[in-house]
């Protein structure tokens, strides 16, 4: 691997970002907000102690698919913009595996997860290693039996999407990921498997 | 009018980044605009009003730990904060007008909306329970009411094809 993660994450950490005179953040191709991720996890809490077991797998499937849709747009402007081709850009040598890793140091410069890929086996396989995640806060104030890092499964996976799928747009959902361990599960990370959707 | 704190720093061993020490992350307009379809889709167990409840704690809480931190005290500085924080954080462009029974929004901006319109188009419905949210809560705690104190109405949308988005505020129980 030619990226210097931890060069990478100091540098993508310093982006400043804020609305503009519009209140507005274009960026990365997408329109961007900046909010406590409190207001996320409180939403996240309240929908699955209101929706149960009865709907549980409705809930799990919209929130990773947000995820999901978000990784996969904004994660293919983030690895074609100014920032991440003068950070990222000079440490690559091997596409697509390098930009992958580029982007999970994008994925834990900007807050999102303390995540890092652990195994890749190129167009078939990857494993993600999340040591902070701020989905896992939900679990001190709801107590849970399943893995609920919804964000970290669905952009995850749709950066797979992105580096080995058809050509950016079509290829949403030509992976999955399932989490295997959680630290709202009580274990000291998280971990996330993606493989090949079918 | 002094500018609006917004002091973004990135905590290198915990790996998050803050925005006035309140852990905050960046999302797009899919992921906003999928969490409210979701939130719609389970309008039989409350889906829109979690939504809007989920953003009053938050705005709630941000606009009271500001005011207390940089003693703000007058009325028209504390409107003018949660004016200004909507648009820092990319939600909008707000103008908040405070009366004692309620008061107004009007978003000549709105990231709900404009987010909704460019991956899905025009809505028939109102579908900003984030923005309405955070209203409910900034009239809260501006006029130094309980959280919940207040009800949001959106009567016009940009999402809708309006020009712009207004919403009347209720103090409950007036």
């Amino acid at each position: 691997m030619a990226i210097d993660r931890k060069k990478a994450v100091a540098d993508l950490s310093q982006i400043k970002v804020k609305g503009n005179a519009d209140g507005l953040i274009p960026a990365f191709g997408v329109l961007v907000q900046f909010l406590p991720t409190n207001f996320w996890n409180t939403f996240t809490e309240k929908l699955l102690k209101a929706a149960g077991d009865a709907h549980f797998e409705k809930v799990a499937q919209g929130l990773e698919n947000a995820a999901g849709e978000c990784g996969y747009h904004t994660g293919w402007g983030i690895i074609n913009s100014e920032e991440f081709n003068a950070i990222v850009g000079p440490m690559i040598e091997k596409k697509p595996e390098d930009v992958l890793h580029g982007a999970f140091a994008v994925f834990t410069g900007w807050g999102w997860a303390n995540a890092e890929i652990v195994e890749l086996v190129p167009n078939q396989r990857m494993v993600i290693h999340a040591h902070n995640y701020y989905e896992c806060e939900i679990a001190d104030t709801f107590r849970t039996s399943k893995p609920i890092a919804f964000m970290i499964r669905g952009v995850s996976r749709a950066f797979m999407d992105i580096a080995y799928g058809s050509p950016y747009p079509n290829g949403y959902g030509t992976f999955k990921c399932e989490q295997t361990r959680g630290i709202e599960l009580g274990h000291p990370y998280g971990e996330f498997i993606i493989t090949r959707a079918s | 009018m002094k500018e609006c704190v917004f002091d973004q720093r990135f905590d290198d061993v915990k790996m998050l980044q803050y925005v006035n020490n309140d852990i905050s992350v960046l999302h797009c307009h899919h992921y906003a605009g999928l969490f409210t379809k979701l939130a719609l889709s389970m309008k039989s167990i409350g889906g829109p009003n979690l939504l809007f409840e989920a953003m009053e704690e938050a705005s709630y809480l941000i606009l009271k730990k500001y005011f207390i931190t940089h003693a703000i005290t007058a009325m028209d500085e504390k409107v003018a904060v949660a004016e200004e924080y909507f648009g820092l954080m990319g939600l909008g462009k707000l103008e908040l007008r405070m009366t004692s029974s309620g008061g107004s929004g009007l978003m000549r901006h709105a990231h709900v909306d404009e987010g909704w319109m460019s991956k899905w188009g025009k809505s028939p419905e109102s579908v900003n329970f984030i923005g309405q949210g955070y209203l409910a809560g900034a009239f809260s705690v501006i006029a130094g009411l309980p959280i919940g104190s207040c009800s949001v109405t959106e009567n016009r949308s940009i999402v809708k094809g309006d020009s712009v988005s207004e919403f009347a505020l209720a103090r409950k129980g007036a």
